[in-house]
Parts: structure tokens; C-alpha cells; sequence
């Protein structure tokens, strides 16, 4: 298995057995990775012929090749993935988000609004619909929509971290480098002890200048490199700001 | 406007690294021979990728722009412009510049900043979607959209780049955030360099290899 420390994989790695290919996608999962093709393809390749195998963790696997095939436009997996779901669980408004996803990445924005929107009527807490509708004035490039929507919906949600990130890379694509340090401040109130929080932070003080904000700069890289002592970027960061 | 042009090498590794990351926006700088007047047509040797997260940031792209200084002073080439691709397909927000092509254009004033039109960029290769501005306006930013970027020899190049691409070869592709999460990762990418030159010079053998490997497969 070509896996080298960033686990950049091999496509078409027929090594794999079928249970080493279900406990990566748990990994990945859990991690949040987004490696779309290499979903397809092993779960095509491997995992597919022993999907009956895979007991409670059949749906979320479904769940997140489904998510992979509409990343890469393979419809026919995503259609096949979603229409499993349907049959199991009819009436779940997690599954119907899928549903909204689909409309979106053939571009068909209308029906996705129509069905995050028929989400939100039944729940109107449902997290993944709004996230959903924010995500979708992202893709079309109006940020500055996408970041007001993201500050509505962090009033009700402020522990949100997924939103904070978002928020903080929206406003860095702006070069509002004061607000995106209000983001990361947010993330490291919640976990102080993420060494990419505070590396993040780092830079961004770095990036915006001046005396004080330099001394918090060295300060959050020495804090990064001292909870991960390697960190590289944390080390340059340091070397940089002495 | 000066002109630029692509060599085939520069142009391979700036579609590459797009390619590899369709989610993300990319960027990195473009390097030139050291003699490139600032009139005329601007030739880019190579591509350095740098980053495809926070590509506003500045501490690691000044550790990445230290670097590529040396390794260009060494290799008789100059930093001489700065590519980016963005994440959205539709923009409609109008966004600043980045910084680092406003600082590579105050040490070289002839350097260019090129954009990727994603509308352009195909599995198979067509045209060039690259545009460049060479010039700044009144206001002191790019003079956007640019002129279609040259490329040399661009249909064998055009090809080549397809190939690549289909061949999955991106994965391979170094760029200076990858160096950082793993430093044994060459940013020069100077395997990947011999891959593409053989993808140039063969751009039909490959189609050979299959058929000699299917007949070998049909005679056993």
C-alpha cells in the first residue's frame, strides 16, 4: 500500500482487503477527510461485493460514498447509494439532505433550495440544511452572502466549530484579518489544546503586522510547536517572527 | 502589454496542480531565465505550487518565497511571476490580488499574474486557460482579466497535459504545502520533471505501451 505520512493513496490498490479498506473509511470519517475519488474507487474496487458484510456501519458507509460519487459527478454510485438509503430509512430528513445534494451538483439550484427549505419547515433546527443553504451561496461565489448567512446561523450554533472554520477561511479570502482572528480566538477557547488552532492564529497575527501583534504571533507558534514538536510550520513560524 | 509564454514544463505542473486540488483555490509563483527584459515577451521556465490552503497567509510564503530565491539564483532563473486558480467556478465576488504578486512585481517589475478561467480547464486539453497581466493600473492593482497566455509548442504540450492528467499523474505532484506537512517531499518536483519531459517527447507511446501489453496479454 503506497501510504506515505500525508496518506496520499494509490488509486486502483488492489493490496487492499476489504476490512482494511472499511476501517481507512471509518479513519476518514472520523477525520473528516475529504479524498472523494479515492472513496469511489475503493469502494467500487473492494468494498462494494462485501457491503453486506459491513453490519451497523453499512449506512454510513453508503452514506459517505454517496457524498464521495456526487464530489466526483459519478451519479450512477450516488443514485445507487441514495436509493439504498431511501429504502431503509423513508422518511429521514438526513436522507432527504442527500437528495438536496444532488440537485446541486448537477447545478440544478432551485430544486436544492426547495428541498433544504422542505428540511427546514420540518426541523427548523436541522444543523446540516443550514450549513447546506450557507454552502451553497459559497459555491456560487457570493462569499459576502455566505458570511453573513455563517454569522446568523453562529449566534444560535456559537459552539459550532466546522462553522467557525468555514467563517474564518471566508473572512481570509477577504483579507479581513482581524475578524478571522475572532474565528480562530473561538476555536481555541474550545480546544486550547489543538496545536493547527493555535499555528492558525499564529499566522494570521503574523499576517496582519505591527509590534503587538507579532508578540502574539511568537507567542502561539511557541505554543504550536510546543504541543506538536513537529509541527514544521510552527518551527518556521518561530525562525520567522525572532 | 508584454506578452507571456509558457514553457511546456511550467504549464504541465500550474494544470497539475489545479487539477489536484478541484476543491481548493491554488496558487504559486512563475520562475524565468534571469536575463527576462521587462519588454517583450516574458518566457516562464518553470513553476514553483505553493499553497492550496489560506493562500492569503503571510509567514509560510515568505519561508517558501526565501527558498525558491536560492534555489532560482542557483538555477540562473528569477522569480518572475505569480499564478493562482481559484476554488469557485463562478465569481462573483471581486476579491483583492494576493499580496505576494504586488511584492514579486516591486523586486522584478516586468512579472505577471496569471489566473486559471476554470470555465477553460477540461480532462482533455483544448486550449490554454491561462490570462496574464503584465501591467498594474492607476489604482495599483492587476489590470484584469489579461491576454491568453502563449505556450510552446502548444499541441504537443496541449496533449501532454491531457495525458497527464488522465494518467492520475497530480498525485505525484509536490507543491510547498505538502513539503510542509512532510518534508522529505521535494517542492521542486524534479521527478515529476522527468515525467513530464518523457510525457512530451513520447506523447504517443503510451498509446504503444497498451497495445504491446494487449497483445502480450492475448498471446499468454
Amino acid at each position: 500500500m503506497r501510504n506515505d505520512k500525508t496518506g496520499n493513496m494509490a488509486p486502483y490498490d488492489v493490496n487492499l482487503t476489504w476490512q482494511e479498506v472499511r476501517d481507512i473509511f471509518r479513519t476518514w470519517r472520523e477525520e473528516k477527510e475529504r479524498r472523494s475519488r479515492e472513496v469511489v474507487d475503493m469502494w467500487l474496487l473492494t468494498l462494494k461485493p462485501m457491503a453486506h458484510k459491513l453490519g451497523d456501519e453499512r449506512f454510513l458507509v453508503l452514506e459517505q460514498v454517496c457524498l464521495a460519487a456526487l464530489d466526483c459527478h459519478n451519479l450512477e454510485v450516488a443514485d445507487a447509494c441514495m436509493i439504498t438509503i431511501g429504502r431503509a430509512f423513508p422518511k429521514s430528513l438526513r436522507a432527504h439532505r442527500l437528495l438536496a445534494m444532488r440537485c446541486e451538483a448537477v447545478g440544478d439550484k432551485e430544486n436544492a433550495i426547495f428541498h433544504l427549505e422542505y428540511i427546514l419547515n420540518e426541523d427548523k433546527t436541522n444543523v446540516a440544511a443550514r450549513k447546506r443553504l450557507i454552502a451553497m451561496h459559497k459555491s456560487v461565489g457570493n462569499t459576502t452572502k455566505a458570511i453573513s448567512e455563517l454569522n446568523e446561523y453562529l449566534k444560535s450554533f456559537m459552539s459550532d466549530q466546522e462553522a467557525w472554520q468555514e467563517l474564518c477561511d471566508l473572512y481570509l479570502l477577504h483579507h479581513e484579518f482581524s475578524r478571522a482572528a475572532f474565528c480562530m480566538e473561538e476555536l481555541l477557547l474550545s480546544s486550547p489544546h489543538n496545536h493547527l488552532y493555535h499555528e492558525r492564529f499564529a499566522e494570521i497575527k503574523y499576517t496582519q503586522g505591527g509590534a503587538d501583534n507579532m508578540e502574539l504571533a511568537k507567542a502561539h507558534f511557541c505554543q504550536a510547536a510546543k504541543l506538536n514538536p513537529n509541527n514544521l510550520r510552527a518551527l518556521f513560524g518561530v525562525l520567522q517572527v525572532c | 502589454m508584454t506578452e507571456v509564454k509558457f514553457s511546456p514544463l511550467a504549464y504541465c505542473k500550474v494544470i497539475l496542480h489545479a487539477v489536484k486540488y478541484p476543491h481548493a483555490s491554488v496558487n504559486g509563483v512563475l520562475l524565468a531565465p534571469e536575463n527576462a527584459k521587462r519588454d517583450g515577451t516574458l518566457i516562464i521556465e518553470d513553476a514553483v505550487p505553493l499553497f492550496h490552503m489560506a493562500l492569503t497567509l503571510a509567514p509560510m510564503a515568505e519561508v517558501a518565497l526565501q527558498q525558491i530565491d536560492s534555489y532560482a539564483s542557483k538555477n540562473k532563473l528569477i522569480i518572475a511571476g505569480y499564478y493562482e486558480a481559484s476554488e469557485f467556478f463562478d465569481e462573483s465576488d471581486v476579491r483583492k490580488a494576493n499580496r505576494m504578486s504586488y511584492k514579486i512585481h516591486e523586486n522584478f517589475p516586468g512579472s505577471c499574474f496569471v489566473t486559471l478561467r476554470n470555465e477553460l480547464l477540461s480532462l482533455e486539453q483544448r486550449q490554454v486557460p491561462l490570462y496574464a497581466s503584465t501591467k498594474l493600473d492607476d489604482s495599483g492593482c492587476w489590470s484584469l482579466p489579461g491576454k491568453k497566455v502563449k505556450l510552446e509548442k502548444e499541441s504537443v504540450t496541449l496533449h501532454a497535459a491531457s495525458i497527464l492528467i488522465n494518467l492520475q499523474t497530480y498525485d505525484e505532484l509536490v507543491d510547498f504545502d505538502n513539503h510542509l506537512d512532510c518534508p522529505s517531499k521535494d517542492w521542486t518536483n524534479a521527478d515529476l520533471e522527468l515525467t513530464i519531459q518523457e510525457a512530451l517527447n513520447n506523447p504517443d507511446d503510451e498509446d504503444e505501451e497498451d497495445s504491446d501489453e494487449g497483445v502480450e496479454l492475448a498471446n499468454n
